[in-house]
């Protein structure tokens, strides 16, 4: 296990443990996003194992996009207050669960190709439900400081990570042509840390937000 | 040749986290400020309500008031007026004896009919808003002192001027609330009352020399008898101040801009 590797792991334990620790507390989208840490740390597990074993981890990636794109989606759904965009997310979810099927067949299969595609796609709606919710919070705010809102928190680690990740695969194969896959690897690693710390914050800051004379 | 490309690449990718990085701080500042303005609405409409809440209650007050004043003077004092002149027709008809008695009931009746009168005025926004509001003070003061309760005067400073019927009335009822606050709790021999007419400032001054109360009665603002006071003051633009403390007395200052438009 590199550095970079078991840092990730140690932020994901701790997101964990915090998670477990609130979880009674959390609202409902929250305690989805508990689920995602475990998750995670399942597929990282089982990624290393195929390609232990297979020598490569596409099928598993495949796997993690849509599996965290369903998650993440299912949170928004909670989120989002309009009716119509919760009919939005929804249908974009089954889209995407048609496309991701598509794409491990056709376009990029699943036992060796890097799911790129579907990461764009994955990645491009999620920085639009995440502008969709900043929007949102403009329009309806609460009384309670928006650094102690986990929805701000949650909202700012999905637009940082799926424009990172977006840049990162579109970088991916520059990087490659330059023979630079350090540039991959940081990116990919940063783009991470970034996920799981914001997401602490955001679980940490949904138990404090309940627990407070505004809830 | 790399080490150009890898340094473009690290410019965009902080180039892109900063852009990110502002749009969020961007994002904060307008919530913020959406907050303090919601806040500030919030305010705004609670303020109002509660303007409008008290607007109402004092009309009920009014409303009920001018009832009573009309009851007392169409049927108690009419009623009364029969039994007076009932007992007028009965003293002419009998013994030495018992005429003194009826003579000294009569007498009563008829203080009773008067002083019913009195208070039917004193309760009738009408007539307060005939009279003007030092005219009606001066005639309630004149009927407290005939009571004997407690001795009460009255000063005046400057031209009397009217604030608008409205205002005279809230006046008049804070001058009630006060000498009935006084007369029911302060146990005081003297009440002093004084009415300064500025050009730009009318201040009606109460002060008796009452048992008083601490700050923490007037904290409380125990009853709702000093509440009362300080909202009327405020629904018509001005401010009544409270002064106490126990074997003081009691001050109560009506401070008001009769220049100042105010929509009650």
């Amino acid at each position: 296990m590199t550095v970079q590797e078991a840092v990730n792991f140690s932020l994901l334990i701790i997101v964990l443990g915090i998670g477990v620790v609130c979880y009674l507390k959390l609202t409902t989208p929250f305690k989805l996003l508990v689920f995602t840490v475990p998750v995670t740390i399942l597929l990282d597990l089982l990624s290393k194992v195929s390609s232990h074993l297979y020598k490569t981890n596409a099928l598993i990636l495949h796997l993690e996009c849509l599996i965290l794109y369903i998650f993440y989606s299912s949170i928004y759904y909670y989120l989002f207050q309009s009716k119509t965009t919760k009919k939005i997310v929804l249908v974009s979810t089954i889209v995407i669960v048609g496309f991701a099927f598509f794409n491990g067949i056709f376009l990029q299969p699943a036992y060796k190709s890097f799911p790129s595609y579907l990461y764009m796609v994955t990645n491009t709606m999620l920085v639009g439900f995440s502008l969709l919710l900043f929007k949102q919070m403009l329009l309806y705010p609460v009384k309670i400081n928006i650094t102690g809102q986990g929805i701000f928190w949650y909202n700012t680690s999905m637009l940082f990570f799926s424009t990172t990740m977006f840049l990162n695969l579109g970088l991916t194969n520059y990087y490659s042509q330059l023979k630079f896959d350090q540039g991959i690897y940081y990116f990919w690693y940063g783009s991470y840390y970034i996920l799981n710390i914001l997401t602490g914050i955001a679980l940490f800051s949904n138990y404090k937000e309940k627990n407070s004379k505004y809830a | 040749m790399l080490d150009e490309n890898v340094r473009m690449v690290v410019f965009s990718s902080a180039a892109l986290f900063a852009f990110v990085t502002l749009f969020i701080i961007y994002f904060v500042v307008l919530y913020r400020n959406k907050q303090l303005k919601n806040k500030q609405e919030q305010e705004e409409l609670h303020a109002n309500f509660r303007q409008e809440l008290l607007k109402t209650q004092l009309e009920v007050q009014e409303q009920t008031l001018n009832y009573i004043s009309t009851e007392i003077h169409d049927n108690i004092t009419q009623v009364l007026s029969f039994v007076k002149l009932t007992l007028g027709n009965i003293a002419s008809g009998i013994e030495d004896e018992k005429k003194g008695k009826v003579i000294e009931t009569r007498e009563l009746v008829a203080q009773s009919i008067t002083d019913l009168r009195d208070l039917s005025k004193s309760l009738s926004f009408e007539h307060i808003a005939s009279q003007g509001l030092l005219r009606t003070i001066e005639k309630e003061v004149e009927r407290i002192n005939k009571s004997g309760l407690i001795e009460v005067s009255i000063n005046q400073d400057g031209n009397s001027y009217s604030l608008g019927e409205q205002r005279d009335l809230v006046i008049f009822r804070i001058f009630q609330e006060t000498l009935n606050n006084t007369l029911k709790h302060a146990g005081a021999r003297h009440l002093k009352i004084m009415l300064q007419y500025h050009t730009d400032l009318f201040i009606l001054t109460l002060e008796d020399d009452g048992s008083g109360f601490s700050a923490e009665t007037l904290e409380n603002k125990s009853g709702s008898g000093l509440r009362n006071i300080e909202n009327r003051a405020a629904l018509i633009g001005g401010t009544a101040t409270i002064e106490s403390s126990p074997g003081r007395g009691c001050n109560i200052k009506v401070v008001l801009n009769p220049l100042k438009q105010q929509p009650y």
